[in-house]
């Protein structure tokens, strides 16, 4: 007996199927940037970003590892290149040439290979812009260990060692976040944690003198370039998630009112 | 050297561009097979940049006992363990009984034990954080307090209905914090990749943002 195979999905117009609203969403996006990007470009008003406690802590612990005279530990987080990884990269962009100019021995590790270059490159171009290219030591950018908890040990070692005066963790973490984050505050520094892992953020917020929570991580590059068009990025973004909050208050309110949200649900799943 | 900046940066949208277009537009099979032959390309990329690494480890512990720098004994066990696993591995291959051995009873061995410290840190951290600092801190240790409480056996029996209590601080406050991060983690990362896309982020090129 030949079965009957289910009739394959089908989307609105030439979409993929289950597609259309999210290429809704990503146009909106694409076009709110455009138009943030304009206005940069123009000269118009951008709104600025909040104060984010985290990122103005950076030129602190930085300062604070010069004062001491001890190095200050930089790391992109666990995981391979994303989101959060790049976002990561721009801080280590601003660390490093800030370290540069103070003079401060900075110590980066990598877990991913795939990354370690690229923070190499990122932390030689750091020291060659500050016009300290002869200060940048290769070896003080490493790459440990593929194995999470090989590169956990790793880094612990190296507060152990090295006796960082700042530890800052940017990026993804898993599980290593609060075995690195106490063993940072063991060691006495001043530590920065990000994170979007909602299971582990908690973990940082108990053991760093300061977190970023999810989405503040993202707002990085444009918070400490104080470019306008890279704030116009972050204004966009706050625009579609206004957007999404009062698309959940109608959820909420549908919900309520009907008994259900499934067709509004069936509709936003074309 | 302007080149060596654009390249990867006209990589990444012309890449981009077409994930997108073979992702939410219907092109059947086609698409199908266009992004998992991408896949595979990503996959081949990553493994050769793979070797970038374990070449600075070796390079950075060879340049530590050729210096006799401070614990250079250290780098020696690193390297001679480097080597040893590389032979392992090469002669026993990735499932072999030597090599699933090692992994076994020594990596693995050695990994659980490091996860273990999670318990130790886990009470020298809960410890500093659930002390009466501040608003807060005193609704995380009243939150922590009576969820352990409904978690163990005991609870119900000190306070009966606690478990309902713990319940609702999971499904509820807990819940909605973590859609909430989620919500706007998964926003600003759409926003950073665009960033990327568009060339606006270019600091992972070795280069000043937006410059």
């Amino acid at each position: 007996m030949v079965l009957a195979g289910a009739a394959p999905a089908k989307g609105i117009l030439f979409f993929a199927p289950e597609m259309f609203w999210d290429f809704v969403l990503v146009a909106l996006l694409f076009v709110l940037v455009y138009v943030m990007i304009r206005r940069a470009n123009a000269g118009l008003p951008i709104p600025p970003i909040r104060k984010i406690a985290g990122l103005e802590a950076i030129d602190e612990a930085i300062g604070r590892a010069t004062e001491m005279g001890r190095p200050v530990h930089f790391t992109p987080g666990m995981s391979g290149f994303g989101p959060e990884t790049y976002a990561a990269l721009a801080t280590l962009s601003y660390v490093a040439k800030t370290a540069a100019q103070y003079d401060t021995r900075l110590i980066v590790t990598n877990r991913q290979p795939t990354v370690h270059p690229v923070t190499a490159e990122i932390v030689r171009q750091a020291y060659l812009e500050a016009g300290r290219p002869d200060a940048f030591n290769q070896d003080d950018v490493r790459y440990l260990s593929d194995w999470q908890f090989g590169y956990t040990s790793a880094v612990l070692g190296i507060f152990r060692r090295e006796k960082p005066a700042a530890n800052l963790m940017f990026g993804y973490w898993m599980a290593e976040a609060l075995i690195l984050g106490e063993a940072g505050a063991e060691a006495g520094c001043i530590q920065v944690g990000a994170n979007t892992n909602v299971f582990q953020i908690h973990f940082f917020i108990v053991t760093c003198d300061y977190t970023l929570i999810g989405e503040e991580q993202f707002a990085a590059s444009a918070y400490l370039s104080k470019e306008p068009m890279l704030t116009g990025t972050v204004v966009a973004q706050d625009m579609v998630k206004i957007l999404i909050g009062l698309l959940l208050l109608a959820g909420s309110v549908w919900a309520t009112v009907a008994g259900n949200a499934d067709k509004l649900v069936k509709f936003l799943s074309q | 050297m302007q080149l060596r900046r654009q390249l990867p940066l006209m990589v990444v949208f012309v890449t981009a561009l077409l994930v997108m277009l073979f992702k939410f537009f219907n092109f059947g099979e086609t698409g199908k097979n266009v992004l998992s032959q991408m896949d595979k390309w990503s996959q081949v990329t990553s493994i050769v940049a793979f070797l970038l690494g374990p070449i600075n480890l070796i390079r950075l512990h060879i340049g530590n006992v050729a210096k006799r720098r401070p614990r250079w004994i250290h780098s020696a066990l690193t390297l001679v363990v480097i080597v040893v696993f590389t032979i392992v591995f090469a002669l026993n291959g990735s499932n072999g009984k030597v090599t699933l051995w090692v992994v076994n009873n020594i990596a693995i061995q050695i990994s659980g034990a490091i996860y273990a410290m999670l318990g130790f840190y886990i009470c020298s951290a809960a410890y500093r954080s659930f002390k009466l600092k501040n608003l807060e801190a005193t609704v995380l240790l009243l939150s922590a307090v009576i969820l352990m409480l409904a978690q163990a056996p005991i609870g119900e029996a000190i306070i009966p209905g606690i478990s309902k209590w713990g319940e609702w601080i999971l499904s509820v406050p807990n819940s909605a914090g973590m859609r909430g991060i989620r919500l706007g983690a998964a926003i600003g990362a759409f926003a950073a990749s665009i960033r990327v896309i568009l060339g606006l982020e270019r600091s992972w090129v070795g280069g000043s943002t937006a410059d």
